[in-house]
Parts: structure tokens; C-alpha cells; sequence
């Protein structure tokens, strides 16, 4: 008997044992009728005591769809597969299930679609589920705690000035092509080190990327970002590509915050990106007109506020007290004997703007839900500046408490520098003699700006940042060229992870500035300075010794 | 406003109008009568269809032909239809008066398809254990659909029971298809 074949008895074997179980007892269900079908819609005559989202089954058409409409002699049903396969006349079933997944930490690394299905061609997800509804209740006022602790995402510009705290929801909002998806990626890879090395940077935070509307090659480029900077262990990918029917982009976002609170309510930290929920917005928009609900403003139903505004409440930081998260209000049951203080729930919202037009319906409502939002400007992208965070306009409501004051002391100034230096940088374009002191100024904010520039894929650690940032602040950079800068970065991290791991270390652990670490930057930044100015020197020497001769 | 509203709000009226001068009875068996009517001749149920036709005509054309036959209330009810522009519905709404009828009566509709025609014996036994478990009286509608194989599927308002062979045999068939083979990790099934 060669390995890995199987004995046709094994297959009767198996055969025998599940017509066994098969017990011949008559089906009971509720049963309605299509009265019409279409656009993905299908409204149906009987079922009087269907629940709102609960799941619909078509069984002859093999088609599932979820309840959303319900009226006084009909049914409105969105159809989640074939949407041609219904037609009128067909017979509907209740399941008697309200739409839901199913969690477990082996959805870690795997692509899914809204309802918990592999996308990826893996395999199915093994092991046993939680299985949580899609619409839950954010937690009350009491299961709460302020957010304090800091989510570092490696971005230098976002945790010196606009920093995400465990528990917060930070909108990323920017134009198409403005790297808004890069600062996701970004974050979630900057996660792996929570993984690696609890005791240093906090606990784990697992991620999740929900891609609503998107074309799928853009969803597996990202899932090759992820795997290829090892981040993909702690992340799941849920995936509502602009292909896949309009009701499962609906609900995707709310199926990734279901995986975000199954997390967050058993005592872990997780992060849900919501790429993007403008795309989300035009899905229920159309849902609801073929529903034939009321257009509001731009056409979008008058719900569409609810919609976004009870999405994000879910993102919370939970009270570190078990027994009092254990009585948290609309508990799912899969949940109860799991449930355990102190975890969060992080959310990353993305808008889309046409044309930089943040006053638009979708932007002003999510804005005006969300704890801050990080703006990111086409002309700053133009300009060169990665990421393109536009810092006058960007800001963090609660953050600020969550950074580590390490940070604080050091970049404290760093806002009201930049800013100076974007408004004397259009008075000193037309050209006129500057004094000294606002050339100074200039000059060291064109140096700040190009320390905040970041590449992609490329985390800092928060440690790495503050010293950076400080050198910068405390004009060490002043005298050091402009296209050096990259350059004089990297080489003085370099020397400090060499002759100062100590200091770096202890910032990362107790998360103060210590004056030994003062000490260390200056003199590191000092002499290092001091090598870059005399090579310029040299070289304008060259430069004029050329013309002479 | 929707359809059914509508033609709820009307059977109810006649419903109550006939219940409080007493003539129930009557306008019961007239809308039996109007009902069977309308299925068997065409040619009526084109007639209260029609938008060609004038009101004041088809109103003298009702007079004429049902007040011989009808209950005055009832052929009333059918001009009232005809001034209010409702008469295309009055098929709908005859149904409507008739369910509304039944509910008070406790009269259900049974639709039960069977594989092979159903003897009289177990015609009765059917619909003993029906009225038994609906605890109402039951009116029962067979049909036959040999694509059930064997077995019987009842339909009362929103319920189906279905105990047909087809289905089990469905169900089967995806039983046996999502049956997992266990296999151990050194590829031997277990």
C-alpha cells in the first residue's frame, strides 16, 4: 500500500457512515416567491416574518442574498452571486441566519471575500469559527477607555505630528494617485515589529485590509507588498473588487470590522483599513435607488451618514477591566466566555477626493466622524515630498495623548516650524532680499521638509525618528546641502545603532529623552555635520579653482 | 399607494357594510358566484378591465345584468368600484374579501403537490393531521408533479413542509459530496 492513495473500501466506508447518519425527516421552512428581479435586486411576496439582514436562499438558482428592504406585503432582498440566475417566480428560502462570519485566527495571511470565503486558491480556512454578525452595536460609553497608547505606523511626518493612538480613527483623505494606499501598506508593515518583539513595542496588533470596489491587480500587488516585507503573517485581506456584486462592496467594510472586534474583544490590538469607503458609499448608493429609497444630496440615501458613523464607532479602545468587558452591551454569544479587556480596534479610513474637494458630501461627513485625518496633496506629490502629507490641513483630535513624550519633546515645535516655512516660502518666490533671519528660516525648513520625506516600504522605528527629528530641530542640519541630507540621515542613524545602541534602546523601553541621549545625538550629529560642511567647501574650492584655472 | 392596500381597504369595507345590515350570508355566495364568473368568462373580466368603456355605460351594463342576480349591496359595492376608477382590481379585490372570509372562519389553503395521485383514504388522513397541526380547517389543493419521485410537499401561506424524495435526494448528494476524507499528516487516510 504505497502512501497517499486511498483504498476504495476507505471512500465506501465514509459513504456508508453519512448515509447512516441521514435521517429521512421533512424540511420545514418559510418559503417566498420573486415577485421581480433585477439590477441585483429581488423583491419577494410571502416571507412575512423575515428579519432585516437575514440570509435568503435561492436554492434552485444556488444564489444567496440578505434582506435589506422590509415593507408591509414585501420583501427587498440584495443578491449576493448570480445576479441573473432569479428570475420571477422562483422560490426563496430563510436560512433563519443574520448575514455573518466567521473568525479564527487562521484567516491570518489569507485573502477572503465579505462573507469569510478564500479568495487566494489556498485552500479552505481550517478550524473551528467564531461566527459574528455583520451589523453589531459599537460598545457603550462605559466598556471604554481614552486611547493612550500609541500605534506606530513608521511613518515619520504621521508619528511626529499627527500621531494614531490604539483605539482612534485617523482618515487618510487625498486625491487618486496621492499615495494614499502607501501609508496603509506602510502602517501594516510597520506592525511586524509588534509581532516579533512584544516587550519593546507594545502588543501585537493584528491588521486587517479591506479593499472595497478596487481592481483586483491592485489587491495583489498589495498583498506582494505585504508578503514580500514579511507582513502578511499578521494581516487578512478582505477583497469586494469592483467586479463581485455591489452588495457584498457594501458589506465588506463591515465584515472586516467583525474580524477587527473579534480581536479587539478578546484583549488583542487590531487595525482595520477601509480602502475605500467613498467607494463604499457609491455601492449603497446604488443599492438604495434600486431599492427605490429617497436620493438625498448627490443622490446618496438619507442614511448614508448612519452608515459611515456607526461603521467607525466600532473602532474602540476597550476597558482594561475583564469583568466589565464581559458585560459589554450586544455581545455576540459566539463571543461571551472569550471575551477579555484591554484590546482596541484601530480604523484607517479611506476617502477618495475629486479635484482636492474635501467639501464634498462624503469627505465633510467622514471627516466630521473620524478623530483627524491625514490630507495628502497632489502638488506636495508633485513636488516630490513622499509621503505627501499636507501638515497644515492634517491633524490628530486624540492622538497627541498617545504619543510617547520622547516625541513630544522633539517635535513639538516641528508643526508650527513647517508651517512658517510654507508661508514665507511663497513670500520669498517673488524674489525680493531676504534678512537673515528668514533666510535661517528657510533654510531650516527646507531641511525638515526633506528629513520627513520617507520611501515606501521603509518604517522607522520611533526611537530612530525622535533622533533624526531632533538633530533637525536643534540645527545640526543647518549647514549640510540640501541633496545630502538622504545621505547624512542613513550614516547617522548608522553611528548611532554603533556607538550608541544603548541610547536607542532605552528611548524605545522608557520612552523619555534622556540628556545622556541628548548628548549622544549632539555630538554624533555634530561631528558628522562637520564632515559633510567641509565636503562642501572642498568642493566649491574645486569649483572655483576650475574657473581661475 | 400599493396595490394590496388598496384592495384590503375595499374587501374590508364590504366586509364590514354587509356584517352590520346582516346580509353576510348573502354577499358571501354573490362574490363566490362574481369570483367564478370572472374565471370562466372572459369576456366579463375584459369588461371590468377595459379602460374604453365609460363609466356611466359600464355602470348601466352592471345594473342590467346582475340586479336580478345579486344582492343589492353587492352590486352597490361594484358601482362604487366603477365611480372610484378601482373596477380593473375587482379580481384582486374579490380575492382579498375571500382570504379575508377564510381568516375569520378559520379556513386555511393547503397547496400539496404529490408524485402520484392521492386516494381518498389518505386524502383524509392528510387532511386530519393538517387541520391537527394548523388547528384550523384546511382546504386542500393537490397537485401532481411526477418530478418529485415520491413523497408529498404541503404549502400553507408562507410554510413549506417538504418531505419529497427529490429532496432528500438532493440533500443527499450534497452530503456525501462535502463528506471529508480524514488524512493523516504521512498522506495515509485514516
Amino acid at each position: 500500500m504505497s502512501n497517499g492513495s486511498i483504498r476504495p473500501d476507505e471512500v465506501t466506508d465514509i459513504l456508508r457512515r453519512e448515509l447512516g447518519n441521514f435521517e429521512t425527516e421533512a424540511e420545514e421552512y418559510e418559503a417566498g416567491t420573486v415577485l421581480e428581479a433585477g439590477d441585483g435586486i429581488a423583491t419577494l411576496y410571502g416571507m412575512s416574518n423575515a428579519q432585516a439582514s437575514e440570509l435568503v436562499e435561492f436554492p434552485e438558482q444556488d444564489v444567496e442574498g440578505m434582506v435589506l428592504n422590509l415593507e408591509e406585503d414585501n420583501v427587498g432582498v440584495v443578491l449576493f452571486g448570480d445576479v441573473d440566475a432569479v428570475s420571477e417566480g422562483d422560490e426563496a428560502r430563510r436560512t433563519g441566519r443574520i448575514a455573518s462570519v466567521g473568525v479564527n485566527e487562521n484567516m491570518l495571511g489569507r485573502v477572503i471575500d465579505p462573507l469569510g470565503r478564500p479568495l487566494d486558491g489556498e485552500g479552505p480556512i481550517e478550524g473551528e469559527k467564531t461566527v459574528l454578525p455583520l451589523e453589531r452595536k459599537a460598545p457603550g460609553v462605559i466598556y471604554r477607555q481614552p486611547v493612550e497608547e500609541p500605534l506606530q505606523t513608521g511613518i515619520k511626518a504621521i508619528d511626529s505630528m499627527i500621531p494614531i493612538g490604539r483605539g482612534q480613527r485617523e482618515l487618510v483623505i487625498g486625491d487618486r494617485q496621492t499615495g494614499k494606499t502607501a501609508v496603509l501598506v506602510d502602517t501594516i508593515i510597520n506592525q511586524r515589529k509588534t509581532h516579533e518583539d512584544t516587550t519593546e513595542s507594545g502588543d501585537p496588533v493584528y491588521c486587517v485590509y479591506v479593499a472595497v470596489g478596487q481592481k483586483d491587480s491592485t489587491v495583489a500587488q498589495v498583498k506582494r507588498d505585504l508578503e514580500r516585507n514579511g507582513a502578511m503573517e499578521h494581516t487578512v485581506i478582505i477583497n469586494a473588487s469592483a467586479s463581485m456584486p455591489t452588495p457584498l462592496q457594501y458589506i465588506a467594510p463591515f465584515a472586516g470590522a467583525c474580524i477587527g472586534e473579534f480581536f479587539r474583544d478578546t484583549g488583542r490590538d487590531s487595525l482595520v483599513c477601509f480602502d475605500d469607503l467613498s467607494k463604499q458609499a457609491v455601492a449603497y448608493r446604488e443599492l438604495s435607488l434600486l431599492l427605490r429609497r429617497p436620493p438625498g444630496r448627490e443622490a446618496y440615501p438619507g442614511d448614508i451618514f448612519y452608515l459611515h458613523s456607526r461603521l467607525l464607532e466600532r473602532a474602540a479602545k476597550i476597558i482594561n477591566e475583564d469583568n466589565v468587558a464581559a458585560q459589554m452591551n450586544n455581545l455576540p454569544d459566539a463571543l461571551e466566555d472569550k471575551v477579555e479587556g484591554g484590546g482596541s480596534l484601530t480604523a484607517l479610513p479611506v476617502i477618495e477626493t475629486q479635484a482636492g474637494d474635501v467639501s464634498a458630501y462624503i469627505p465633510t461627513n467622514v471627516i466630521s466622524i473620524t478623530d483627524g485625518q491625514i490630507y495628502l496633496e497632489k502638488d506636495l506629490f508633485n513636488e516630490g515630498i513622499r509621503p505627501a502629507i499636507d501638515v497644515g490641513t492634517s491633524v490628530s483630535r486624540v492622538g497627541g495623548s498617545a504619543q510617547v513624550s520622547a516625541m513630544k519633546d522633539v517635535a513639538s515645535t516641528l508643526r508650527i516650524d513647517l508651517s512658517q516655512y510654507r508661508e514665507l516660502e511663497a513670500f520669498a518666490k517673488f524674489g525680493s532680499d531676504l534678512d537673515e533671519s528668514t533666510q535661517q528660516q528657510l533654510n531650516r525648513g527646507e531641511r525638515l521638509v526633506e528629513i520627513l520625506n520617507q520611501d515606501q516600504f521603509s518604517p522607522v522605528p520611533v526611537e530612530e525618528q525622535v533622533a533624526i527629528i531632533y538633530a533637525a530641530i536643534n540645527g545640526y542640519l543647518d549647514d549640510v546641502a540640501v541633496e545630502d541630507i538622504g545621505e547624512f540621515e542613513e550614516e547617522y542613524v548608522e553611528r548611532l545603532r554603533l556607538q550608541h545602541e544603548e541610547v536607542l534602546t532605552e528611548i524605545r523601553e522608557t520612552e523619555e529623552l534622556t540628556e545622556a541621549a541628548e548628548e549622544a545625538f549632539e555630538s554624533v550629529a555634530a561631528d558628522l555635520a562637520d564632515v559633510y560642511t567641509e565636503e562642501e567647501e572642498e568642493e566649491q574650492e574645486d569649483v572655483l579653482e576650475g574657473a581661475a584655472a | 399607494m400599493s396595490q394590496r392596500t388598496v384592495t384590503r381597504r375595499y374587501a374590508t369595507a364590504l366586509y364590514q357594510e354587509a356584517d352590520a345590515t346582516g346580509v353576510l350570508e348573502a354577499v358571501d355566495d354573490d362574490i363566490l358566484m362574481l369570483r367564478n364568473s370572472l374565471e370562466s368568462n372572459r369576456e366579463l373580466s375584459r369588461f371590468f378591465e377595459s379602460p374604453v368603456i365609460p363609466a356611466e355605460k359600464k355602470e348601466s351594463i352592471l345594473q342590467e345584468l346582475l340586479e336580478e342576480r345579486v344582492h343589492t349591496l353587492t352590486l352597490q359595492f361594484l358601482r362604487l368600484l366603477v365611480q372610484k376608477d378601482r373596477e380593473t382590481l375587482t379580481k384582486e379585490i374579490l380575492d382579498q374579501y375571500q382570504s379575508l372570509r377564510d381568516e375569520q372562519r378559520g379556513i386555511v389553503d393547503a397547496d400539496v403537490t404529490v408524485a402520484r395521485s392521492l386516494s381518498d383514504e389518505d386524502r383524509d388522513l392528510l387532511m386530519k393531521a393538517l387541520e391537527k397541526k394548523t388547528g384550523k380547517d384546511v382546504r386542500l389543493h393537490v397537485e401532481e408533479d411526477a418530478d418529485l419521485i415520491g413523497g408529498l410537499v404541503i404549502r400553507i401561506g408562507d410554510r413549506v413542509f417538504d418531505a419529497s424524495v427529490r429532496s432528500r435526494l438532493n440533500e443527499l448528494h450534497d452530503r456525501l459530496r462535502n463528506a471529508t476524507l480524514p488524512i493523516e499528516a504521512n498522506g495515509e487516510a485514516a
